[in-house]
Parts: C-alpha cells; sequence; structure tokens
C-alpha cells in the first residue's frame, strides 16, 4: 500500500515540474476559493478585529480609536463579570455544551444501537426521527411552544389526568431554559442517530460476533464493541456539538423572542444576529465576538483533545 | 473489475447478517422496552403536526374560545373548512423588496425561491468543493500545504462577531439583498465539502488520469471527463447534505436576501403578519402548507435521503 | 503541525495589518450640540385661521409617493384612507402603501441604495440615521413652513411645529434639527372589560387604594383582576412610569431624561421612580396568586389578548394600542365592550393650586416616527407631512385607530361631540378624555446620547417586572431595594467611562 503511494507522488512530478497547462487549471480552479477565502475570512476577520478598537464617534458619525483603544474589550470583560445580562449570555451559552455533548449525544448513540440491534420498525424510526432535521425551525419551534402554552394541549392532558396545577413550562427563570434545552435534545436526536445509525451498519458482523460468544450483554456489546468502533463519527458530533456554544440561536429565538427578551435567554450568536444591522453597535459586537471566541475555543480544543485520548481511530 | 472486487467484499457480511441473532430472553424484553420508548418519541414528534391540523380547519374565535376554556386546541373544529388553506396557498401575501420594485409573495412564490436557491447554492458548493478538493489532493505545487493548514485553522477556529462587518462589505461592493450576493456568502470551495471530496479524490488512483492523458486530455479535460463523472455517488451525498442545510437556513437569506424570502425566511414573516389579526387556524394552515412539500419529496426520496446523509456524514 | 502554526501565523499578522493601517481616525471631540427651538405660537383659538395655499401636483417633479409602514398596532386603514383623500386633493399624484412587519432590518441598507420615500414605523434608529445624512433635515421644510395664518392674532403664522402637541416635538430633534415627525399621541393606563363591569356593577378606581379595594372585591366575586402576558412585561411601565411621573412632576421626571445627573438614578437623591416601583410591587407582586390569572408567565401576547377577549380578567395594563392589537373586529365578534381606566392617583401625586391631583400620562407609543428618506422624493413626502397636519386631515387617523391621536394638537369636543364618528368603544372616550385633561405627557425620550447609546435608560438593568413575579416567595427574591441599588451601582460605577463626548 505504502509503496503503491510512492509511486504515485513520483508520478505526479514531485518537484513541482508543472506544464503550463497544468498552472493554468491549478489557478482556474483555486482562484475562486482562494479570493474568498483571502476576503471573508482574512479580510473580513481583520477588519472586525481592527474595528473591535474602536468606538462610533457621535460627532463625526464614524468609528474613531477611543483614548482608550481596550474600552469594547474591558466593556465586554466588566459586564460578563458584573452585569447578569450579559454574563447569563455566556452561561446560557456554554450550557448547549453539556446538553448538546452530554444529553442529545449520548442519547443519540443509545438510540442508534438499539436501532443497529434491530428494533422492530427500525426503518421508520429512522425516518419519523429525521423529520426534524428538514423541517423549518420556525414551524417544529411554534408547534412545540404552542403545546406547552398555559392553554396548551400538554397542560389541558395534565389537567384531564387530574394535575391541578401544571407547570408554566415557558413562564419561569429556570423552567424557560430548561424547555430549551429539552426542545434541542428532541428535535436534535434524529440526525445524530442517522449519521450513527450508518456509521454503526459499516460495523463488520463479525467483530460484533466475537463479543456475542462470549456472552456478553447489551450494554457491554454498546460500550466496549460498538461505540469504540464509531468512535470517529461520535468525535465529529462531539466537535460539532462543542461548536454549538458560539453558533446556536435560532431555537431561543423562535421559542421566546431575542436576546434583550425575557428569562435571559439569548446565547452569544442570538445578540450577534439581532444587533448585527445596527451600525452604532459594530464595534461592540466585534468585541464581543472576538471575546466569546477566544473564551470558548480553547475549551472546544481541549473537549476534542480528550475525545480523541479516549480511542484510537479503528481502521476496520 | 471495482466493481467484482466490492461485491466480494460485501457479500460475506450480507450473509451475516442474513443471520437471525441468538437473543435471551432479558434482550427480548429490553428490546421491546426500547420499542415501546421508541413508539412514545415518535408519537412525540408527530403529535403537534396533529394537533396543527385538527386546529386549522377552525375559525379563529372557535379556536381561542377553545383553548382559553382549558380544552388545549384537542376537540374537533365544528367544520372543516377549508377556507384557511386556500388563504395560506394563494391569498396570504407579504410585501418585499422597497420603493418601484416592491412585490408580493405568497406561499408558492416561497417555494419557487427555496428551490432557485437551494439549487443553484447547491450547485455551485458541490463543484467548487470537487474542484477545489481535486487540485488539492492531485497536484502538487507551491504552496499547497500552507493552503491547506490555512483552510484547516479557518475550519476549525470558529471566529465569530464578524457578521456585522460581513454585512457592510457586502454592502459596499453592492452584493447585499441580490442572488450573487448570497451565492458568494454561501459557496466557499474550502468547507466540509472540501474534507469529504478530498478524501475521496485521494482515493482513486492516477492511472485513470495518466491513460486519458496518452489519448490528449487536457487537465480540464480529465477533471471533467473522467474525475466527475467517477465522484458522482459522493457528489450526489454531498448535494444532498449541503441541499438540507440551505433549504432550512434562516439567518443567511435573512439577512443577504430580504427581497427574495424563502420558505423558512417567509414562514416566519408570514407568521409575524397573521399574529396581528389573532388568526392562528390560518397561521396553522400555512405552516401545514410549508411543510408538506418537504414531507412529499422526502417520503418519495426517503432511502436515497438517509442513505447518501449516511454516506456523506460518515467521516464528517 | 508546524506548517499549521506557520500558518496561523501569517494569517494572524495579515488580520492585525489594519490596526497598523489606521483604518481608523483618532479621537475628535466636540459638542454635540442638542439644543432645537421648542417654542410654540398660540394655537388656543382656531376661529380666525386660514389654510396655506397647497402646491398643485404639477409643482412636483416626480408625481408618485412611495410610503413603507409598520402594519402592527395601528393597522393600515387610516393610511389607506389618507393616501385616497391626498391623492384626490392632489390630481396626478400617486401614492404607494407598502404594509410591513419589520422596516428596520434593511432600512439602512435601503436608505442608502433605493428607499421609500417616507418609513412609518416603531424603534427607527433615526438619531444615527439622520446623523448620517440618510433622513432629510426637516427643520426649515417641514417644522418652520407656515401650514395656516390666524387672521384673528396679527396674522400670525401657524407653523407645523405649532400643530405638533409639546412631548411631539420634544421627542423629534438630535443635533439641532429635526428629522421625524410623532406618529402618535396616546396614553397608557388599564384596560377593562366593560361589559363585565356593568354586570357585576364595579366601579372606577381613581386612586391606587380604590384600585386595590376593587381587586378584592373582583376576587371575592370569583373572578380574576388581572391578565398580562408575561412576554410583554414592558406593558407595567403605563402604570409604573405614570406613579413616577406623579410623585415626580414634570420637572423632576424629565430631569433624569436630561442624562446630565447620575444622581437621578441615585434612590438616596431621586426616590420617585422607587417610591412608584414599590407601590406596583406591593399591590401586583405581592398579591399575584389572587390578582393574577394563574400562569399569565407563561402565555404570549396573542393568548393573552384571546384569554381576555374570552372573559378570563377583568383589567390589563395597557398601552395606546391595546385596543388595535385585541383586534376591533374580535372585540365586536366576541360581543363586548372595553374602556380605559386612566392610571390611579397615588398619596404622593402631585396637586394643583385647587387641591386637585395633576393629571399626567406616560406614553410609550408616542415614540414611533414617521421620517422622511434624504435620497427619496423629499418634496412631496414632506408636502405630505405638511398636507397630514391640517386640522381636517389629522381626524382620519383617529376614526380608523381606536382611541388614539397622532402627534398634533386635537380640539377634545369635536373628538367627544356626540355620535362621534371617533368614538367606536368606551375606551375611545376615555382616551381623548385623558388625553384632554393632562397637563403633562412624556414619552419617555432623551436626546442625551447616553440614551441612545443604550448606556442608560429608564431602567439602566432592564426590565426587571417579570423576574418579580417569577422570583416572589423564594430564596432568589428580587426586591425593590435591591433592583435599584444596582441600578445606581452600575450607572455610578461606569458613569465616567460612559461618557463619549
Amino acid at each position: 500500500m505504502e509503496n503503491a503511494k510512492g509511486k504515485e507522488r513520483k508520478i505526479r512530478k514531485r518537484k513541482y515540474n508543472l506544464s503550463a497547462g497544468a498552472i493554468v487549471f491549478i489557478c482556474v480552479l483555486l482562484a475562486y476559493p482562494v479570493i474568498h477565502f483571502l476576503i471573508t475570512w482574512v479580510y473580513i476577520n481583520s477588519q472586525t478585529i481592527a474595528l473591535s478598537f474602536t468606538r462610533y464617534n457621535p460627532v463625526v458619525n464614524d468609528y474613531q480609536i477611543p483614548n482608550d483603544i481596550f474600552y469594547n474589550y474591558k466593556m465586554w470583560i466588566d459586564r460578563f463579570l458584573h452585569d447578569e445580562r450579559y454574563s447569563s449570555i455566556l452561561w446560557n451559552s456554554a450550557l448547549y455544551i453539556p446538553v448538546t455533548c452530554g444529553i442529545t449525544l449520548p442519547l443519540s448513540v443509545v438510540c442508534s444501537y438499539f436501532l443497529y440491534k434491530d428494533v422492530p420498525g427500525k426503518n421508520f424510526f429512522k425516518v419519523i426521527y429525521f423529520l426534524p432535521s428538514i423541517l423549518p425551525v420556525v414551524v417544529l419551534t411554534m408547534a412545540f411552544r404552542l403545546g406547552f402554552d398555559t392553554f396548551g394541549w400538554v397542560n389541558a392532558l395534565l389537567r384531564a389526568i387530574g394535575v391541578e396545577n401544571p407547570p408554566i413550562w415557558f413562564g419561569t427563570k429556570i423552567l424557560t431554559p430548561a424547555m430549551i434545552f429539552f426542545y434541542c435534545v428532541w428535535a436534535g436526536i434524529g440526525y445524530n442517530v442517522v449519521l450513527l445509525s450508518g456509521a454503526m451498519a459499516r460495523i463488520p458482523r463479525e467483530l460484533v460476533e466475537v463479543g456475542r460468544l462470549e456472552g456478553i450483554n447489551f450494554t457491554q456489546e454498546m460500550t466496549k464493541v460498538v461505540i469504540p468502533l464509531v468512535w470517529p463519527t461520535i468525535v465529529t458530533l462531539f466537535t460539532v456539538g462543542m461548536n454549538t456554544v458560539l453558533t446556536i440561536y435560532l431555537q431561543a429565538y423562535f421559542l421566546m423572542g431575542s436576546a434583550e427578551g425575557n428569562f435571559n435567554t439569548g446565547t452569544i450568536a442570538m445578540y450577534l444576529f439581532g444587533n448585527y444591522s445596527n451600525q452604532q453597535q459594530v464595534p461592540q459586537l466585534a468585541a464581543f465576538g472576538l471575546l466569546c471566541s477566544l473564551i470558548f475555543v480553547p475549551f472546544i480544543f481541549l473537549g476534542r483533545k480528550i475525545m480523541n485520548h479516549f480511542f484510537k481511530e479503528v481502521d476496520y | 473489475m471495482e466493481a467484482s472486487k466490492r461485491e466480494r467484499c460485501v457479500r460475506p457480511q450480507r450473509a451475516a447478517r442474513g443471520q437471525k441473532e441468538k437473543r435471551t430472553t432479558a434482550q427480548k424484553v429490553v428490546l421491546w422496552v426500547v420499542f415501546g420508548i421508541f413508539v412514545l418519541y415518535a408519537v412525540s414528534l408527530l403529535i403537534p403536526f396533529l394537533w396543527l391540523l385538527l386546529n386549522s380547519f377552525k375559525t379563529r374565535l372557535e379556536f381561542s374560545a377553545g383553548v382559553v376554556s382549558g380544552n388545549g386546541g384537542l376537540s374537533f373544529p365544528a367544520e372543516f373548512d377549508i377556507a384557511n388553506y386556500y388563504e395560506a396557498l394563494i391569498g396570504f401575501r407579504v410585501r418585499v423588496g422597497s420603493g418601484e420594485s416592491a412585490s408580493d409573495v405568497n406561499l408558492l412564490g416561497m417555494f419557487g425561491y427555496s428551490i432557485l436557491l437551494t439549487a443553484t447554492t447547491t450547485f455551485l458548493e458541490v463543484f467548487f468543493s470537487a474542484a477545489t478538493a481535486y487540485v488539492m489532493a492531485k497536484y502538487d505545487f507551491p504552496g499547497k500545504r500552507f493552503i491547506f493548514a490555512m483552510v484547516l485553522i479557518s475550519m476549525v477556529v470558529p471566529i465569530v462577531g464578524s457578521l456585522p462587518v460581513m454585512y457592510r462589505f457586502m454592502g459596499k461592493i453592492g452584493l447585499r439583498n441580490t442572488l450573487p450576493g448570497v451565492w458568494f456568502v454561501y459557496v466557499s470551495g474550502f468547507g466540509f465539502g472540501f474534507l469529504l471530496m478530498n478524501a475521496h479524490f485521494k482515493g482513486i488512483p492516477w492511472t485513470y488520469a495518466e491513460a486519458a492523458q496518452i489519448d490528449g486530455a487536457s487537465h480540464f479535460g480529465i477533471f471533467f471527463r473522467i474525475m466527475l463523472p467517477m465522484s458522482v455517488p459522493q457528489l450526489l451525498s454531498l448535494a444532498i447534505i449541503t441541499a438540507i442545510g440551505y433549504w432550512n437556513d434562516y439567518a443567511t437569506p435573512k439577512i443577504y436576501l430580504p427581497s427574495m424570502p424563502t420558505v423558512a425566511v417567509g414562514l416566519d414573516s408570514l407568521t409575524k403578519e397573521i399574529q396581528k389579526t389573532s388568526d392562528y387556524p390560518l397561521m396553522f394552515a400555512c405552516m401545514l402548507v410549508a411543510i408538506i412539500p418537504i414531507l412529499v419529496v422526502f417520503a418519495c426520496f426517503q432511502k436515497a435521503i438517509i442513505s447518501n446523509v449516511v454516506a456523506g456524514g460518515i467521516k464528517g | 503541525m508546524k506548517l499549521s502554526k506557520l500558518g496561523a501565523c501569517v494569517l494572524a499578522g495579515a488580520m492585525l495589518l489594519p490596526l497598523f493601517a489606521g483604518c481608523a481616525g483618532t479621537w475628535t471631540g466636540g459638542e454635540l450640540g442638542n439644543d432645537v427651538d421648542l417654542g410654540q405660537n398660540d394655537t388656543s383659538n382656531r376661529s380666525g385661521w386660514v389654510l396655506r395655499e397647497r402646491p398643485s401636483a404639477d409643482a412636483f417633479a416626480d408625481k408618485d409617493l412611495y410610503i413603507t409602514y409598520f402594519n402592527g398596532g395601528y393597522g393600515g386603514a387610516w393610511l389607506e384612507e389618507m393616501a385616497s383623500t391626498f391623492e384626490e386633493d392632489y390630481p396626478g399624484v400617486q401614492v404607494h402603501l407598502n404594509p410591513t412587519n419589520d422596516v428596520n432590518t434593511t432600512l439602512e441598507v435601503e436608505l442608502e441604495e433605493s428607499p421609500y420615500d417616507i418609513y412609518i414605523s416603531q424603534d427607527i434608529a433615526w438619531e444615527y440615521l439622520g446623523a448620517r445624512g440618510l433622513l432629510a433635515d426637516l427643520t426649515a421644510e417641514l417644522y418652520d413652513s407656515v401650514i395656516y395664518t390666524d387672521t384673528e392674532n396679527d396674522n400670525t403664522g401657524i407653523r407645523f411645529r405649532d400643530l405638533l402637541v409639546p412631548a411631539s416635538l420634544a421627542c423629534s430633534s438630535y443635533q439641532g434639527k429635526y428629522y421625524k415627525v410623532a406618529q402618535i399621541q396616546g396614553a397608557g393606563g388599564i384596560i377593562y372589560n366593560k361589559t363585565m363591569f356593568d354586570q357585576y356593577g364595579w366601579q372606577i378606581p381613581a386612586t391606587y387604594e380604590q384600585l386595590q379595594e376593587l381587586c378584592e372585591t373582583i376576587v371575592s366575586a370569583g373572578k380574576v383582576p388581572f391578565l398580562v402576558a408575561g412576554s410583554e412585561g414592558y406593558l407595567w411601565d403605563s402604570l409604573v412610569h405614570d406613579w413616577w411621573i406623579q410623585i415626580a412632576g414634570e420637572e423632576e421626571f424629565s430631569r433624569l431624561y436630561a442624562g446630565k445627573d447620575k444622581d437621578c438614578w441615585n434612590p438616596a437623591v431621586y426616590p420617585y421612580h422607587k417610591q412608584a416601583y414599590q407601590y406596583w410591587y406591593d399591590l401586583f407582586v405581592k398579591n399575584k396568586d389572587r390578582y393574577l390569572y394563574p400562569g399569565f408567565e407563561g402565555l404570549d401576547n396573542l393568548m393573552a389578548n384571546s384569554a381576555f377577549l374570552n372573559g378570563l380578567a377583568a383589567m390589563m395594563p395597557a398601552t395606546a394600542w391595546a385596543v388595535n392589537e385585541l383586534g376591533k373586529d374580535m372585540i365586536e365578534e366576541v360581543g363586548i365592550d372595553v374602556g380605559l381606566i386612566p392610571t390611579p392617583y397615588v398619596k404622593e401625586a402631585k396637586k394643583d393650586e385647587n387641591g386637585n391631583f395633576i393629571r399626567v400620562c406616560y406614553d410609550v407609543a408616542g415614540r414611533d416616527s414617521i421620517v422622511v428618506a434624504e435620497r427619496g422624493n423629499k418634496d412631496l413626502a414632506i408636502e405630505f407631512l405638511k398636507w397630514m397636519s391640517e386640522t381636517e386631515h389629522t381626524l382620519i387617523f383617529p376614526k380608523n385607530v381606536s382611541g388614539t391621536l397622532m402627534g398634533f394638537k386635537y380640539e377634545t369636543e369635536t373628538l367627544l361631540a356626540e355620535n362621534s364618528p371617533y368614538c367606536k368603544f368606551t375606551w375611545d372616550r376615555d382616551m381623548f378624555k385623558l388625553l384632554g385633561e393632562a397637563s403633562f405627557r412624556s414619552t419617555g425620550y432623551s436626546t442625551s446620547y447616553l440614551f441612545i447609546d443604550k448606556k442608560v435608560s429608564d431602567y439602566p438593568l432592564g426590565n426587571k417586572y417579570l423576574d418579580c413575579f417569577t422570583n416572589y416567595g423564594k430564596p432568589s427574591e428580587l426586591t425593590v431595594n435591591k433592583i435599584f441599588d444596582d441600578a445606581w451601582n452600575e450607572v455610578n460605577g461606569h458613569w465616567d467611562s460612559w461618557q463619549i463626548v
């Protein structure tokens, strides 16, 4: 195998011995992606960094560098430390990590495992579970929210079975965020299940057979055989889950309204989405986003690193 | 040649799968309990839509009187009137654009925009991902490893906060609120598709290209006539995964293309519009009308969609 | 890995370049020049007024007028009637209307590229857009233009600015220029189910104590006094801010909005807001289980309105647009009448020289704006606004929108006349009476940049109403003392760093 690779490399003119045709080909095919990368990543991010050190000056109606160049950063650090309205944005966002990686993902793994073990109707379940991934979030959230309204059908059913004071699902400081997280788990399992089921379906039966001959039960088979074999997919889903800390907002936005809404259910991405068109706020939004990235990116890397240490990638 | 090799690999696995796994009574019980839980979860995903359906035939007075009386909207409508559905599909419109270019869009129009945007963007994203991946996988040229490193870094280091700057930039270059503008925002050629296609092209032996070169094919010819046709299954997988993402995306079309509301964006506007008249049943009808085509497409192609998501997502 | 690090360094270097390239200038100091002429000519007697001579449509090169408006709250019927009447008065002119539920997201882009001529909405960042030159400066061409001549008063010119109520004039200028016209004037208070009140013989409370008694009476009748959507906490401002103005008086209330004295957030020096808040807390939070509909915290606005219409509670805190939000046709379909209870007086409320309480009102709705795009058909847009200010045309608004007036001065007798076309529900009559009686009305608007930049507000730490309800009786209970102490600490600790000019 290695040998074949080596040969292939040699054939491909190792020392950049490229013909004019090859150079034109490479340039044409790479032109757009490279220009796009330079603009949307290098230029836009550099502008964001530069603007984050400015403030909008109403005297000249433009952005200027204030006397204290770190004004925006200091302001956000102060807000994150001392102002509940803003610290809650960080906390809310951070909580999506345990919810996505600690609840949705493990549940998806268990779900996928039993689908893999041929639970009756497994194909039907896969289709139904995948539905939330293809339907507009606005429909799903609205249907969910109305069900849990004070006058919703959930409370009507609870009253019908004798619960006198059913909970106010979207009306208390604790329960409201919990309901948003519950929604994320409820609607988020399906996509993971489909990916994990695919990965599990690729596991050679012989590997599982060995364990079965040794008489291991479901739990042992899942934790000692199946999970290690689909670990790369789990790590990928875990990383995607970690990234939600910086990207998630639609669910909370449609369930509870804007970042400044009630019960402080805002997230980092929601704050940015809710204020992007206000040009006076651009410098402080830029600083806000960069600071949040600085805070959470190390955790994302750490999480991925730890996950990669659990099992070595298995080739089969 | 290739096909027969694959056959050989797959056959023993299929044979293994054909054998029924012998299970203990305890395992059977566990599987049936799990089946029960799966049914409950599936029902929980379907109930909100049945509830929407039931209430979409009611008049607004019938609905509001019903829910506040405590029935949670779980009663049958006095009359199954399809007026709300007619209104939802044809009658109800939102105004988009400004000045002389303003126009009204109903749900049918939104479907048109969704299809146009999803189809064009998916095509471009798949094409550029394939092109970039192919060049990076099959050619050695100065700066290649550097580009690869930069792309990887940009993919794993999520930076947030640049949205307001990007929004301003798109306005400055005149691409805001244009279809090419959204293409530019979406299509990078260096995203998830790049990784997927890169792995794929690396696996295709260069000997195919050599044979074509001997026949006088150019670099472009090899790419378009040999490599791309050989990659149709992978391209299809990528297309389905990206298309689902684009179809459901809310933020990008909302921010960068307000004059062409897609279903995901327009539905939000429609619901806000209808809320002003307290006409919940009409809103429910709108939602159902919006999701029915998606469900029909999904029902027809569910096997292909799910298996392609699996195939595409496996290496994630 | 090495390459990754190199790549990272190069990228970081490239991204930091703009910092050194001086992409933004150094700080320029200066004054914002907020002062503007708020003087008005006497408009108390209209009998000798003669209308200006209107230009004909030929005076305008572009005869198409495009107006976009937020159609929540007040609907679009009033503007449709105005548009058609304007077209009749100016043959050849065409008015195109665009109702929308989201003016602001694309506003700045539209103003830069292809704007409508007039925008009507809440929450327009008109100060910033005006300062950027995207909105027309209306000072000379509209505010100083003469609409009527008072032939009984030395032919004094009655200018556009004279036709506006003082509160509307005061909330329309920034950096010395008028950029907007206040769309409406209204008042907050309590909306009540009059049919239910009549049925049970309940009396309208005039004082805080009477309101308390009324709540008890309603509870003893087995009904629920109040209902409000949990998500709409700001509705309580209608009561709390009214009580604040009642206690503080016009001058002290306005002092906070000048944004010049941080002590206005210090409850030890400026106790009025806190006192008002305490009144609200004592009445509603402490009696939440008896006075408020159970589960109101989990209701959205629409469900709350449905519940009110269906008689689940007798009253709701309300703003000027309450009836329009409930839906005039819905109220009729359900078959009830609704009325407005002006915010009852607290005992510290200021009194006039005769010992009567002074009627004041806080009006959050008064901040809604009408602005003209600098790059639009400015001349025709301004002509439309002048035409709008003419007495007969100002009446088109209350004819179509229940109990709400535009930012102009109205003659209360006309509005309240017998068989008045402006009074459909008891609410309308109550509202017009209240607006006629009020000696001071504030929109809570400030021209101070501290307010515009959202560094301070009339509640610096955000709206805490719902938190008070949800935490009451728990270890995390939020007391009025804590809210105001925290707010003062926030303002006191940051005041200097907030000063930008």
